[in-house]
């Protein structure tokens, strides 16, 4: 087989059970669900009229897809708006893959973007395998992006900590330390680990059984029994208005952002492969907001803080410290690279630190892969009057990136 | 065994579709002949026959790595630059 014997097509209604049926490793094994999430992402979208979605199909059969979101961007001293759709969603059956599909559809999904009258790309999702693909097309990465987590110790290595004597616990980790290859092994284990967490396929029924065991389950009791406290509450919905609002009241500085309208709010937080707590922070009117998400497939206390806005900085620390209170998370990750100096300062107080990704191409770290939909030298691709390759130029949020 | 020579070995063997013999100028990137896993396994062989992790961030992959006479020059230039520093 070559790619010549693949027919790549664009999204049609006759592929949609199709497209629900394959991503089995990279959405869920439950059609159904897949279904919906599809819906969410490429119909539902606010800023698209039809899904950009390609499909490369073999005997009348997908055995791969790539999908784009949409998405309008602000930037620019005069917050210019731009459109830029998102690539998120690469997959190729295995027994299809290195038989150049990736750029057949690459290919049709651009024309169809210069069609459009659309300038780039971007793609804020890809794992080490799709950005190195990416990257042979010629997409940049703008990055790397750096991120912080508060890690707290799981509950049987807190119990240890408590009752063990003073100094005992620092002793054993320094004959650990000791034999050879143990810092190694240990790094290829915590890896791999991750790597399984990852791609472990989502069983139905842990988003059949409701919301008894999941990321937020102490969050949601503990926010039963304190609400209201400290001017904060929490919710399970977005409020689209008032948080558009409190958005467009703190302006912007020119750097690269989304557009956070109400009808965005409206969309990006009702992705059915996530969960989502808001926390707000309200006087006379809301005054801050922290949106933390996980994934359904998780049911450890591992949250990421997806957005946070406040009109002051007493009205963000707030938010946060509830956010680590109430959901005594273990692990609780922010993308820092946008965060102010005070911010950043804020969340080392609070505990958080760097996160170290490490030079391992096959890590999945944060990232941003951007291209021009024409053939234009990178040194001018630019939004507004920012650089696009410029890590200084761009205000990122994780609430960007379809993966959280 | 030249680079070449191994270079060409190297892509005989990978999991990729490539009809008839394999020309110097074939395009193994831009034609999308070497995606995903394949194209990480020529990462860690041009790594691997440099002897230094490659910065990717450095590299122009369309135009750098296109060819087996791309990635010859590259491989070559890397390993002069290494004797020179």
């Amino acid at each position: 087989m070559s790619a010549a014997d693949y027919d790549i097509v664009r999204y049609a209604p006759r592929y949609k059970e199709q497209i629900a049926a394959l991503p089995t490793t990279l959405w869920s094994t439950d059609p159904a669900l897949n279904l919906s999430y599809f819906e969410w992402k490429y119909e539902q979208n606010p800023y698209v009229d039809e899904p950009l979605f390609y499909l490369a199909l073999r005997g009348g059969r997908v055995v791969a897809m790539r999908g784009a979101y949409g998405a309008v961007w602000e930037a620019g001293p005069d917050r210019a708006t731009v459109s830029v759709p998102c690539f998120a969603d690469l997959l190729i059956e295995p027994e299809h893959r290195n038989r150049g599909l990736v750029t057949r559809i690459m290919e049709e999904a651009l024309s169809h973007f210069e069609e459009l009258g659309l300038e780039y790309a971007f793609s804020p999702s890809a794992n080490w395998v799709t950005a190195l693909a990416s990257k042979a097309m010629g997409w940049r990465e703008m990055g790397p992006l750096r991120a912080m987590r508060l890690a707290q110790p799981p509950p049987f290595l807190a119990r240890l900590r408590k009752s063990a004597p003073t100094g005992q616990l620092a002793r054993i980790r320094e004959r650990v330390a000791r034999i050879p290859g143990s810092r190694r092994t240990y790094r290829t284990v915590r890896g791999l680990a991750a790597r399984a967490r990852r791609f472990r396929p989502l069983a139905a029924s842990r988003v059949r059984d409701g919301e008894s065991d999941t990321a937020f389950s102490a969050f949601d009791s503990r926010v039963n029994r304190r609400r209201g406290e400290g001017g904060v509450s929490a919710s399970r919905e977005a409020r689209p208005e008032a948080m558009a609002a409190l958005v467009k009241e703190g302006g912007g500085d020119g750097r690269i952002r989304h557009v956070r309208d109400p009808a965005y709010f409206a969309w990006r937080f009702r992705n059915p492969l996530r969960r989502y707590r808001f926390l707000l922070s309200e006087d006379q009117s809301l005054n801050g907001y922290l949106v933390l998400g996980s994934s359904v497939q998780v049911s450890a206390r591992q949250a990421s803080i997806l957005d946070w806005e406040g009109a002051d900085s007493r009205a963000r620390a707030g938010l946060l410290r509830a956010a680590i209170e109430w959901g005594d998370f273990q692990s609780l990750t922010i993308w820092s690279e946008s965060l102010p100096a005070e911010t950043r300062t804020l969340l080392e107080a609070e505990g958080f630190h760097l996160i170290e990704y490490g030079d391992d191409l096959r890590v999945d770290r944060p990232r941003i892969l951007v291209r021009s939909v024409g053939k234009r030298d990178p040194r001018d691709w630019k939004l507004g009057d920012r650089p696009l390759l410029e890590r200084a130029s761009w205000d990122v949020r994780m609430a960007y990136s379809d993966a959280y | 065994m030249s680079t070449k020579d191994r270079l060409l070995a190297f892509i005989r063997k990978a999991d990729v579709q490539i009809e008839g013999e394999v020309s110097t100028d074939l395009s193994l990137l831009k034609s999308g002949i070497f995606d995903s896993i394949a194209l990480f396994r020529l990462v860690e062989w041009i790594q691997d026959e440099i002897g230094a992790p490659v910065d990717l961030s450095e590299v122009e992959l369309p135009d750098d790595w296109d060819t087996v006479d791309d990635i010859v020059r590259f491989i070559d230039s890397r390993r002069a630059g290494r004797i020179g520093t």
